[in-house]
C-alpha cells in the first residue's frame, strides 16, 4: 500500500483529500502544519506528499526544501488556493517536484491521483 | 533887296516865328497835367510850370528864380539836388525816379514819377536839369493795396500746412506755397513756370496731368489719392483740384491742395492687418467662437462655427443666434447672466444628439464690455473624445480595483470552496456504485448493499443535488477566475497570430458551445467575413483574444436570439491600419442594438442585463480588460437601437501592452 502525506492547514480541505485517497486505497498520513509534517517524516516514509503552500509557520515551499534534504525518495505535488502563487525556480528544477501545479478547488481528483502516482514512480 | 535887307527881312520873319514858337511853348509848358521845371547847375529853379507849382500850392513866379532851399526844407532840397547832380555829372537822363514828395506846409505826401534830363547851352555844355513829373499817388496807392493783398494771400497760403499750388492751362506752376516748395524740395523760383515733367518721372507726371485736365475742362472738383515717391520713400498723398477763371489772364487755372495721408494710410493698413491677425487667431481656434450682442445677434462667427453649422460667417453675422445655431438658444439666458454679473458662465459636458450619436460639449460664455457696448463671446468645445476617454479610464480603474480585491480574496474564497466542492466530490464517490471497497464494507456493516443505497439516492435526487453543489461551486470558481483577470499581472506569454485565424477558431468554438448548452443553433447564424488578407502577424495571447471573441459571439448570439431576429448575421471585419501599425477588428450583429444608458456602462464589472444567475456581469469587462490592459489596445462599441451593435477592437502590433 502506498503512503501519501496530506499537508493542509484547512481541516475541511485536508479531510476531503484524506477521504478521497483512503477510498482509493492509499495509506494516508496528514499534517496541519509544515512543522507537524516534518515531525511525521521522522517516523513515516510516505512516497508522495500533497502540499499546500500558505501555511502558518513554515510555508509549503520551505517545507519541500527541508523535506528534500531528509527524504530523497519523497515526491511532491503542490496544491494551492492562491491565484498569485508560482512554483519557485529552485523547486521547479527538482525532479521530485511535480511540474503540474494544482489550483484549489480541485475539481478532478482522478487527475491529482494520477499525477501523484506518476511522481511516485519517477522518484522511486 | 540887298543882302542885309533880305537878312533883316529874314530875321524879322524868323523872329516872328520864334515868338510864335515861344508862345506855343509857353502855352504847352503851362498846360496839361505834366509837371515841368528846370533848374540851373546850382539847384535854382529857372522855370516852373503851373502844374508843378500847384502841387506845392504856389504860383510859378513864387518859385522861379529861387533856389530849392528857399522853397523846401533843407533835407528835401538836398535830396532833389543829389539827383540833379547825378544828371549834371553824367550828362545822362535819369528816368522814372519814383519819389515821395510832401508839399511844404502839408502832411500828406504824394508820389511822383520824375524824369530828369540835362539841358545844354549853345555850346553844348550842360547848363542845368529839365524835369518832368507825374503824380502817381493814385497808382501808388493801388499798387500798395495790391502788394498788401498779395502779401496777405502769401501769408494765408504759407500759413496753411498743406501744400497748395496754382497751375495755368499749360500745367505750369503759377503759385506755390512754402510747404509745396518744401515738398518738391525746390525753391519757388525753380518751380514757377515749370510743369510736373521737369520734376517727376513721366508716368507719374502723366497721372498728375490727367487729373489736371479733368478739372481744367470742367467745374468739377477732383480728389485723387496717389503714391508719391521722393528720395526712395513712398508717401500717399490726397490731392484736391478745382479750377477757376483767372481774372487777369482770362485763362482757366487750377488750384490744388495736397494732404499727406501716409500716416492715415499706415494706420488703416495697420488696423486692417491687426483685424486680419485677430480674425486669423480666432479662426485658428479649434473651438467654436461666436460673438453676440446683448440681444443675441451674431457679431463674430469663426471658421469652426461655420464648419459645424455649414453657415458662412457672412450669412451668420447679424442673425439671431437661435436661428443660426439653434442648439445654443437656451444659452441666451446665460449670455444675459454673464453680462449682468460680468463673470464667465460655464457649463461642462453638455450632451446633445446628432445622427443618433451622443456628443458632449463644454460651453463657456465670457462677458465683453467695450465702451458701453455689451455683448459676450460664446465658446463651444467638443469634448466628446475626452468624455469618452474619461469613461474608459473610470472603467479601467474600476476593473483594476476589482482585480486587486479579487487577488486578495481569491485565496480566502478558494479554500472554503475547495472544502465544499472536494467534499461533495468524495460524497458522490461514496454514494455511487463505483468500486470503492470501503463503501462495500460499510454497507455490509449496516446490513445493506450499495445497489440499494444507490437506488435510494437516485430516487431522492441526491446525485442531482450533489451536481447542483458542484455546478454552483464551478460558477463561483469561474467568477473568482474572471475577477482575477483584472489583476495586471499576467503570466501568459504572447506569441504571433493571424487575427483572421483566431476569429475563425472562435467561431468554430462558439458553434460547439451553443450546440451543447442552448436550445438554439449557433450554426443558424449567418457569418459574413470581410477579412483583410494583408494582416501582419499580431503578437498576442491567443487564448485571451479568443476568450474576447467568444464572449462577443455569445452575447451577440443571445441578443439576436432573444430579439427573434429573422436572419441573424454576424459580420466580421479585419483590416490593418498601417499608419498606426494597428490591427482593427469589428464584430457586427444585426440584433436589437444597445441603448445609450447601457452602452455607457457595458464594460463595467458586474454590469449585466441578463437575469440574476444567468451571467456573471464580467464577460465584457474582462474582454475590455484583456484588450486594453493586456494588449494595450482599444475596445469600443457603437450601436443604434434596432440596428445591431458593432464592437471595434484595435490592437497595436508593436506593443503587447502589458504593464508592470
Amino acid at each position: 500500500m502506498n503512503t501519501i502525506l496530506i499537508l493542509d492547514d484547512e481541516y475541511v480541505v485536508r479531510q476531503s483529500f484524506v477521504d478521497y485517497f483512503e477510498d482509493s486505497l492509499w495509506r494516508v498520513v496528514q499534517a496541519e502544519t509544515a512543522e507537524q509534517a516534518l515531525d511525521l517524516l521522522e517516523t513515516e516514509q510516505p512516497e508522495v506528499a500533497i502540499v499546500d503552500i500558505r501555511l502558518p509557520g513554515i510555508d509549503g515551499d520551505d517545507f519541500i526544501r527541508e523535506a528534500l534534504d531528509r527524504q530523497k525518495q519523497l515526491a511532491f505535488v503542490i496544491c494551492s488556493g492562491s491565484p498569485t502563487y508560482g512554483v519557485p525556480v529552485d523547486l521547479q528544477q527538482q525532479i521530485s517536484v511535480s511540474d503540474h501545479f494544482f489550483r484549489k478547488p480541485v475539481t478532478n481528483f482522478e487527475e491529482l491521483e494520477e499525477d501523484a502516482l506518476r511522481m511516485m514512480k519517477q522518484s522511486a | 533887296m540887298t543882302q542885309s535887307e533880305r537878312l533883316r527881312l529874314d530875321d524879322q520873319e524868323e523872329l516872328a516865328l520864334l515868338r510864335q514858337q515861344l508862345a506855343d511853348y509857353e502855352a504847352m509848358f503851362n498846360s496839361g497835367q505834366i509837371m515841368l521845371w528846370y533848374k540851373d547847375l546850382h539847384n535854382r529853379h529857372l522855370r516852373v510850370n503851373q502844374a508843378a507849382a500847384a502841387l506845392d500850392g504856389l504860383m510859378p513866379y513864387q518859385m522861379e528864380g529861387k533856389p530849392c532851399e528857399e522853397i523846401y526844407p533843407k533835407e528835401q532840397a538836398e535830396a532833389f539836388y543829389k539827383d540833379d547832380l547825378e544828371v549834371i555829372n553824367t550828362g545822362e537822363a535819369k528816368l522814372n525816379i519814383v519819389e515821395q514828395h510832401t508839399p511844404p506846409g502839408k502832411d500828406e505826401a504824394c508820389w511822383l514819377r520824375v524824369c530828369k534830363v540835362p539841358t545844354r547851352d549853345a555850346r553844348g555844355n550842360i547848363s542845368g536839369v529839365l524835369a518832368f513829373a507825374v503824380d502817381i499817388s493814385e497808382q501808388k496807392k493801388t499798387e500798395l493795396e495790391l502788394a498788401q493783398s498779395m502779401a496777405l494771400l502769401d501769408s494765408v497760403i504759407n500759413g496753411i500746412y498743406d501744400p497748395i499750388f496754382v497751375k495755368d492751362e499749360q500745367h505750369r506752376f503759377l503759385v506755390l506755397n512754402d510747404t509745396m516748395c518744401e515738398m518738391m524740395k525746390q525753391s519757388r523760383s525753380e518751380l514757377l513756370g515749370k510743369s510736373d515733367y521737369e520734376f517727376f518721372p513721366k508716368d507719374q507726371a502723366d497721372i498728375f496731368w490727367a487729373h489736371d485736365d479733368l478739372v481744367l475742362d470742367s467745374n468739377d472738383v477732383d480728389i485723387n489719392e496717389e503714391e508719391f515717391t521722393r528720395d526712395g520713400k513712398t508717401n500717399t498723398i490726397s490731392t484736391i483740384k478745382s479750377s477757376f477763371s483767372n481774372p487777369i489772364t482770362g485763362q482757366r487755372n487750377l488750384v490744388g491742395s495736397i494732404r499727406d495721408v501716409t500716416a492715415r494710410k499706415e494706420a488703416e493698413t495697420e488696423l486692417h492687418q491687426l483685424r486680419t491677425y485677430l480674425a486669423n487667431i480666432i479662426d485658428s481656434m479649434p473651438s467654436i467662437m461666436i460673438g453676440v450682442d446683448k440681444s443675441g445677434a451674431v457679431l463674430q462667427w469663426n471658421i469652426e462655427a461655420a464648419r459645424v453649422t455649414g453657415i458662412e460667417s457672412s450669412d451668420a453675422v447679424g442673425q439671431p443666434l437661435e436661428s443660426v445655431f439653434p442648439r445654443l438658444a437656451p444659452d441666451l439666458k446665460s449670455v444675459n447672466k454673464a453680462i449682468s454679473t460680468q463673470r464667465e458662465v460655464t457649463e461642462s459636458k453638455r450632451s446633445y444628439q446628432h445622427d443618433g450619436n451622443t456628443y458632449f460639449e463644454d460651453i463657456t460664455i465670457y462677458p465683453l464690455t467695450d465702451k458701453g457696448e455689451e455683448g459676450a463671446v460664446i465658446r463651444v468645445d467638443d469634448v466628446s473624445e475626452r468624455v469618452h476617454i474619461e469613461e474608459m479610464m473610470i472603467q479601467s480603474e474600476k476593473m483594476l480595483s476589482v482585480g486587486g480585491l479579487a487577488a486578495g480574496m481569491a485565496h480566502e474564497i478558494n479554500n472554503p470552496l475547495a472544502g465544499l466542492m472536494q467534499t461533495a466530490k468524495v460524497l458522490n464517490n461514496r454514494l455511487s456504485l463505483q468500486n470503492v471497497p470501503a463503501n462495500q464494507v460499510a454497507a455490509d456493516d449496516v446490513g445493506t448493499d450499495m445497489a440499494t443505497i444507490h437506488a435510494f439516492m437516485e430516487q431522492r435526487g441526491i446525485f442531482r443535488m450533489l451536481e447542483a453543489i458542484d455546478e454552483s461551486g464551478v460558477r463561483v470558481a469561474g467568477i473568482v477566475d474572471n475577477m482575477l483577470s483584472f489583476a495586471r499581472k499576467s503570466d501568459a506569454t504572447s506569441s504571433c497570430h493571424n487575427v483572421n485565424d483566431l476569429l475563425n477558431k472562435s467561431i468554430e468554438l462558439s458553434a460547439t458551445d451553443y450546440d451543447l448548452k442552448k436550445e438554439y443553433d449557433f450554426k443558424s447564424i449567418k457569418i459574413k467575413k470581410d477579412y483583410a488578407q494583408d494582416l501582419p502577424l499580431l503578437p498576442c495571447e491567443a487564448v485571451k483574444l479568443q476568450q474576447v471573441f467568444l464572449n462577443l459571439f455569445r452575447n451577440g448570439a443571445e441578443a439576436m436570439h432573444e430579439a427573434k431576429v429573422t436572419q441573424p448575421t454576424f459580420t466580421l471585419h479585419s483590416h490593418f491600419d498601417q499608419e498606426h501599425d494597428t490591427v482593427c477588428i469589428a464584430i457586427e450583429d444585426n440584433g436589437p442594438g444597445i441603448d445609450e444608458e447601457i452602452r455607457k456602462r457595458i464594460f463595467e464589472p458586474f454590469f449585466t442585463t441578463k437575469p440574476v444567475g444567468v451571467g456573471t456581469g464580467l464577460g465584457l469587462s474582462v474582454s475590455y480588460f484583456i484588450i486594453t490592459e493586456n494588449h494595450g489596445g482599444e475596445m469600443t462599441v457603437e450601436s443604434e437601437l434596432g440596428k445591431g451593435a458593432r464592437f471595434c477592437i484595435r490592437l497595436p502590433c508593436d506593443s503587447n501592452g502589458e504593464q508592470p
